[in-house]
């Protein structure tokens, strides 16, 4: 039986983006039915039109085979369509109970031990274990996805739309989480399951629709594609992301950071004792689930947060005194975790946002003033060197695909020319093919010789391009690994959770003499 | 040193405090159910004043207290309404409009009180009504205690249990929950079907009428007429008390306390050599100090 479908789907935003262009969907009763398909693709757009939040400009929506105009997402809820999304809809000063019955209910009070008591009764139903009492706030990012499913259940629910639900979790976590939702699948309920992840599409579902562009390019049962034949129909073409990378040998040393401390507020400790360096033609990845001090460690390598007594050197140069635009200049670049907040500035133009690192330097001056000629040649250099995709020079960032953005921005920083390049997330929500050309740059770096520090929670990523990994977990090293080839995603993943953990000496063979 | 301890023995001083500390309560608590809903509410000093002018002249007219009273709240949720129409439906800058709302107030009371008294200082020649104080049987006959509880304006005891009123909203009831909810993760709230705009409206009128209370105190109270600029910044300290009090009603009880606590020293040390100007800073500076003082602890945590 079909639960949910979409029949000619059209959604033109407003300024004339067509977003989706005659998208058709059919999902069947009680199947993990996958949407795949790049950053861009049109995948949210579909799902917010499926869940209410926004209506189709032409199209059916249909939910078991009725016809539905939604005009908000409790029209969705009342349907029984409920979304998990990306960022979780929480109260974090709130309990795990408070936030499940947060905004049903008529009465004028809330009665807070039945909804303990439900949350428990819920929890137990459909294995989902959350400590009902705790704070979100306290609570992992894991039981914080559970409780998002809960929300949906408790709202009567049977269809649910996941957005791409284990960006954020571990290799563990993410087979645990299929655990329950197979056994979701088991109980009737079917799912729908967002992911530009092949693997775990292969993995989890039964079926499932491509978009590409904003059209449907089929629906097919994931036995009868392989992962080749799917990322050839999402992109167009065939994108080979397994990585052909020269044998690793080092030269001299580039950094060295010993004793990188870092405390919170309330004296909490975000960073202990951190000492590694790095050297010429060398990788290291960081690996760690998000939120372990890997942000704070690039705050602290670039400038933006001091690290009182860490001892950080460049070529032998103390910087750890420097301020940002001085490191910059000794050599280091920065792309950082989120691109359209600190990486970029948005609601500027392609030229303010290129020139933004190189604006003091001579070549883009005449006469003491910047000349928009040579400001305008620069940023058409950076932007076919990097093969970004854009209408003029004078767009805003904003205005580019996700992907493009984060081209330009990792452009930007290559161009400077640095020895060190530190780069937090850089392929994190972008498109197959832009992923496959950062990683490609990221390993011409390192056959230039310069040292890169990659920080990614894509471990496919940090396996396929990493000479040493360093693992995070709670803001110490937990581990330092040899990516040999024999080092698996599991394997990291038990470190990331703090089940493993290497000696002292292990770890400080990380930090050369 | 000898003069404070000898004010500081005296029950008149804190009858006094609790009096003086009953706008700031108000106004604060109308300031904290704000905030808490994520809305600034910085139209209180403005909204205070006008209900301040309207409960005088309504009451004048009327010759009812009552009516001057609910024309003071009714005024003040109008303001808060206009606020609350800019902010969550044109999406206007909160601080912006809440100054255009102040200085509206303090020109616009003026110029009405000219129009229909022809005076410009003070509303003098109108006959308008007080709100009464009230003696509370049995409290009264205690020593001491007696005479600071009882005798109070009925809207010093209606703000005392306005506390409790607003501690239960935050703590028991689904409104105040979804305000805590619209404050702190508004995408969260309207993905679970909270209308974020209904609720800071609510939010908003709330503060505008607890707001409106306070400037019929002012107003109504004990003086029982309205003067230009007489709410003399108690909008503003209330803001600060608030975010002293985080959220916490009984915090902000005490927060109002410190500011009536500080006015009833200064009004009994004018009587002192110390020069006037200087004793009528000292209500403001201390929440100045405490506001300070709080800051710095909250970020030695």
């Amino acid at each position: 039986m079909e639960v949910i479908a979409g029949r000619g789907l059209y959604q033109i935003y407003p300024g004339g983006v067509l977003a989706n262009e005659d998208v058709n969907l059919s999902v069947e009763k009680g199947e993990i039915h996958a949407l795949v398909g790049e950053n861009g693709a049109g995948k949210s757009t579909l799902m917010k039109m499926l869940y209410g939040e926004i209506a189709p400009t032409k199209g059916k929506i249909l939910v078991k085979g009725e016809e539905v105009e939604f005009h908000s997402s409790k029209e969705a809820m009342e349907k029984g369509i409920g979304m998990v999304h990306q960022h979780f809809m929480q109260i974090p000063s709130m309990t795990v109970a408070e936030n499940l019955v947060l905004g049903t209910g008529k009465s004028l009070f809330v009665d807070r031990k039945k909804a303990v008591e439900e949350c428990k009764a819920l929890s137990e139903k459909y294995g989902l274990q959350v400590e009902a009492e705790k704070k979100v706030s306290d609570i992992s990012i894991a039981m914080r996805q559970k409780l998002e499913i809960l929300k949906a259940l408790y709202r009567g629910a049977e269809i649910f739309i996941l957005d791409e639900p284990t960006a954020v979790l571990t290799p563990q976590e993410t087979e645990e989480l299929f655990v329950q939702l197979r056994s979701l699948r088991e109980k009737g309920h079917t799912i729908l399951f967002i992911s530009h992840k092949l693997q775990e599409v292969k993995a989890l579902c039964d079926r499932m629709t491509i978009l590409r562009d904003g059209k449907t390019m089929g629906t097919y049962g994931v036995e009868s594609l392989s992962e080749a034949d799917i990322s050839r129909l999402m992109v167009g073409r065939e994108i080979r992301l397994d990585i052909e990378k020269e044998p690793f040998s080092p030269g001299k040393k580039v950094f060295s950071g010993k004793n990188i401390f870092l405390q919170g507020e309330g004296g909490k400790a975000i960073l202990q004792n951190l000492s590694f360096s790095l050297s010429e033609g060398e990788i290291l990845g960081i690996a760690g689930i998000d939120g372990n001090g890997q942000n704070e460690l690039c705050q602290v390598l670039v400038g933006t947060l001091s690290a009182n007594g860490a001892e950080l050197q460049l070529f032998s140069q103390d910087f750890s005194a420097f301020s940002v635009q001085k490191r910059q200049d000794l050599g280091i670049s920065y792309v950082s975790e989120d691109r359209f907040l600190y990486g970029s500035a948005p609601r500027l133009s392609l030229e303010e946002n290129a020139i933004s690192r190189s604006y003091r330097e001579k070549a883009l001056f005449s006469f003491g003033l910047l000349n928009s000629g040579k400001i305008q040649a620069f940023t058409k250099k950076v932007l076919s060197a990097f093969s970004v995709k854009y209408k003029n020079t004078k767009q805003d960032v904003k205005s580019l695909s996700g992907g493009n953005a984060q081209k330009l921005i990792f452009g930007r920083e290559y161009e400077a020319n640095p020895h060190l390049f530190i780069l937090n997330q850089p392929t994190r929500g972008i498109d197959v093919g832009a992923i496959a050309f950062i990683r490609k740059k990221i390993l011409d770096m390192r056959k230039n010789k310069k040292a890169v520090l990659l920080i990614s929670a894509d471990l496919t990523e940090l396996l396929s391009l990493s000479d040493h990994i360093l693992v995070m977990h709670e803001g110490r090293f937990v581990g330092y690994l040899d990516n040999d080839g024999s080092l698996t995603e599991e394997e990291l993943g038990l470190y990331m959770l703090g089940v493993k953990e290497d000696s002292q000496e292990r770890i400080g063979e990380a930090y050369e003499q | 040193m000898g003069e404070i301890l000898s004010i500081l023995g005296k029950e008149d001083f804190y009858f006094a405090m609790l009096r003086t500390a009953t706008p700031v309560l108000l106004t604060t608590l109308g300031a904290m159910t704000a905030s808490r809903a994520g809305v600034s509410n910085i139209a209180l000093e403005g909204t205070m004043l006008f209900a301040a002018f309207f409960g005088v002249i309504v009451s004048a007219f009327s010759q009812s207290a009552l009516l001057g009273f609910l024309a003071a709240v009714g005024i003040g949720l109008f303001i808060s309404l206009l606020l609350s129409y800019f902010i969550v439906e044109l999406h206007s800058n909160g601080i912006l409009s809440g100054i255009a709302l102040n200085t509206l107030a303090s020109g616009g009371t003026i110029f009405l009180l000219f129009l229909i008294t022809g005076e410009k200082g003070a509303s003098t020649s109108l006959h308008s009504l007080k709100l009464p104080a009230l003696n509370i049987p049995l409290i009264e006959n205690i020593p001491f205690v007696g005479k600071i509880l009882s005798g109070q304006h009925i809207l010093t005891y209606l703000s005392l249990l306005l506390v409790f009123a607003i501690a239960t909203l935050f703590k028991k009831s689904r409104l105040g929950m979804e305000i805590i909810a619209v404050g702190e993760n508004p995408e969260a709230a309207e993905s679970l079907g909270i209308s974020v705009k209904r609720v800071k409206r609510t939010a908003l009128l709330i503060s505008g009428a607890l707001t409106g209370m306070a400037g019929a105190f002012l107003s109504m109270g004990y003086v029982g007429l309205f003067s230009a600029g007489m709410t003399a910044g108690r909008g503003y300290i209330a803001l600060a008390t608030q975010a002293i009090a985080g959220g916490n009603a009984y915090l902000a009880f005490l927060a109002s306390l410190l500011f009536g606590f500080c006015q009833s020293m200064a009004n009994y040390l004018q009587n002192t050599g110390v020069p006037l100007q200087f004793i009528q800073l000292i209500p403001y500076l201390s929440i100045v100090v405490a506001y300070c003082a709080y800051c710095r602890a909250k970020l030695k945590r």
